[in-house]
C-alpha cells in the first residue's frame, strides 16, 4: 500500500493526460519491479520522478518561443493582477475602508478570478478598464505614468490576443488563498511587494529547468516594479539583507528566461 | 547520445528529450532502445516483462527503468515501430501489451547489421596489429 502510494506520487511529476493514458500501466511496472527490494523502488520513483519532469519539459518545448512568451505575459497579468489586490487590500487596512477603495478591491478580484478560472479575454479586457479607471492611467492623467504601465499594458494586450490553453477549472480559484495570505502578510508582517515578488521568483527560478514562464513573467514584473519604485525611496520594511537577496533573485529571474531560451534555440 | 548521417537527422537527435529521440533508419540507437526493441523480437510483452527481457539479452549490462521505459515506448508508438494492445489487469495490476512492427524489425536488423559491422572492422584490426604491438 506506501509502495502504491509513493508510486503514485512519483506520477505525479507526468502531465495530467500522460497519467491518465498510461498511469495504471506505469504504476504496475513499478510496483512489480519494486518487489525486488526497498532499493529498487527509490530507484524506480526516482525514474518515474526524473521521466515525467521530462515530459513536461518536452511539452512545453513543443509548445514554441511565441506560445511560451504568451503564456508569460498571461502569467504576468496574473501577478500583476495579484500584487495590484495586495496593495489595494493593504491601503485600505492603513487608511481604512472606503467605498472607492472597496469597488475596486471587488472589481480587482473579479478580474482575477475570471482569469484564474480560464476566462483570460474577458479578464484582460477588464484589466485594461481597470487600469483606466483606477490605475495611473486614470484621471489626473500624468505623462510619465503611462511609461510605468507600458509592461501590463502589452501584457494585457497579448492576453486578449493569444490568451494561455488550457481547459477551464474552477479549482484554481483556490489560488486566491495565498493572496488573502499574503495580503495579511503584507499588512500586519510589513513584508513588501518586493519580497513577495522574490518569493514567486524563486519559485520560477526551482521550475526553471522544466518550464520557463514563471521566471519569464516574474521578470516582466520585476522590470515593472522597478520602474515604479525608481526616484523612489524604498518601500518601508525594506532592509539592506532584503534588498541584496531581491536585488540577485531580480538578476537571476531576468537572465533565467532568455537563457532557457538561448538553450533552446541551441537545441533546435 | 544518437549519431546521424546527416544534418535533418542530426537536428531530430539533438531533439532528443532523455534517452531515444525520433527513430529513423540509418540513425543509431542507444542500448536502452535497442535491447527494449530486441526483447520483442520473440513475441509481444507488457513494460516490465520487456525490462527483464532486455536485461537478459543484454547479460545485464542494460537496465531500463520505468520512467525510461514508457519515455522510449511513447516515441516508438509514435513511430509506428511497435504496436500497444488493449489493457488488461493480471495479479492486480494494470498491463498493455506491445508488439514490433515490420517497421521496427526492420530498424533492429539495420542496426543489427551496422553495429556487427563496426565490430568486424575493430576486431579486424585488432588482429592484424596485435602482432606489431607485441613485438
Amino acid at each position: 500500500m506506501i509502495r502504491e502510494r509513493i508510486g503514485q506520487a512519483a506520477l505525479r511529476a507526468y502531465p495530467p493526460a500522460v497519467r491518465q493514458a498510461r498511469g495504471p500501466e506505469m504504476l504496475g511496472m513499478l510496483l512489480d519491479a519494486a518487489e525486488q527490494s526497498r532499493r529498487a523502488l527509490v530507484r524506480e520513483s526516482g525514474s518515474l520522478v526524473l521521466g515525467g519532469l521530462r515530459e513536461r519539459r518536452a511539452l512545453v518545448a513543443r509548445a514554441g518561443n511565441r506560445r511560451l512568451v504568451a503564456d508569460a505575459c498571461c502569467r504576468a497579468v496574473l501577478i500583476f493582477l495579484m500584487l495590484w489586490l495586495i496593495s489595494a487590500l493593504n491601503t485600505q487596512l492603513i487608511a481604512g475602508a472606503s467605498q472607492q477603495l472597496l469597488v475596486q478591491e471587488v472589481v480587482l478580484a473579479a478580474i482575477l478570478a475570471c482569469a484564474l478560472v480560464g476566462y483570460q479575454r474577458i479578464a484582460a479586457l477588464g484589466g485594461l478598464t481597470a487600469l483606466i479607471a483606477y490605475g495611473p492611467l486614470g484621471p489626473p492623467i500624468q505623462l510619465v505614468a503611462p511609461a510605468k504601465v507600458l509592461i501590463p499594458i502589452v501584457c494585457l494586450l497579448i492576453m486578449v490576443r493569444a490568451p494561455q490553453r488550457r481547459p477551464r477549472d474552477p479549482r484554481r480559484l483556490l489560488w486566491l488563498l495565498p493572496v488573502a495570505v499574503l495580503a495579511a502578510f503584507h499588512a500586519h508582517a510589513h513584508v513588501s511587494l518586493p519580497e513577495i515578488l522574490a518569493v514567486m521568483s524563486v519559485g520560477g527560478l526551482l521550475r526553471l529547468l522544466q518550464d520557463p514562464r514563471l521566471a519569464i513573467a516574474c521578470s516582466l514584473v520585476w522590470i515593472t516594479l522597478l520602474s515604479a519604485y525608481a526616484g523612489r525611496p524604498a518601500p518601508a520594511g525594506l532592509g539592506l539583507f532584503d534588498l541584496a537577496a531581491v536585488a540577485t533573485g531580480l538578476m537571476l529571474t531576468i537572465a533565467a528566461g532568455p537563457l532557457w531560451m538561448m538553450r533552446h534555440r541551441a537545441m533546435q | 547520445m544518437i549519431r546521424s548521417n546527416n544534418s535533418r537527422n542530426r537536428r531530430a537527435a539533438d531533439l532528443t528529450i532523455g534517452c531515444l529521440s525520433t527513430y529513423r533508419v540509418g540513425v543509431e540507437l542507444r542500448p536502452p532502445s535497442y535491447f527494449a526493441l530486441a526483447a520483442l523480437i520473440d513475441g509481444p510483452l507488457h513494460g516490465y516483462a520487456i525490462a527483464q527481457r532486455a536485461r537478459e539479452l543484454s547479460d545485464g549490462r542494460v537496465r531500463i527503468s520505468t520512467g525510461t521505459l514508457y519515455a522510449l515506448l511513447e516515441r516508438a508508438l509514435a513511430e509506428s515501430l511497435v504496436t500497444a494492445g488493449e489493457p488488461y489487469v493480471q495479479g492486480g495490476r494494470q498491463r498493455r501489451d506491445y508488439t514490433l512492427t515490420p517497421a521496427g524489425r526492420a530498424l533492429l536488423a539495420d542496426e543489427a547489421a551496422r553495429l556487427a559491422h563496426a565490430s568486424r572492422a575493430v576486431s579486424g584490426r585488432l588482429r592484424a596489429t596485435s602482432d606489431a604491438v607485441l613485438t
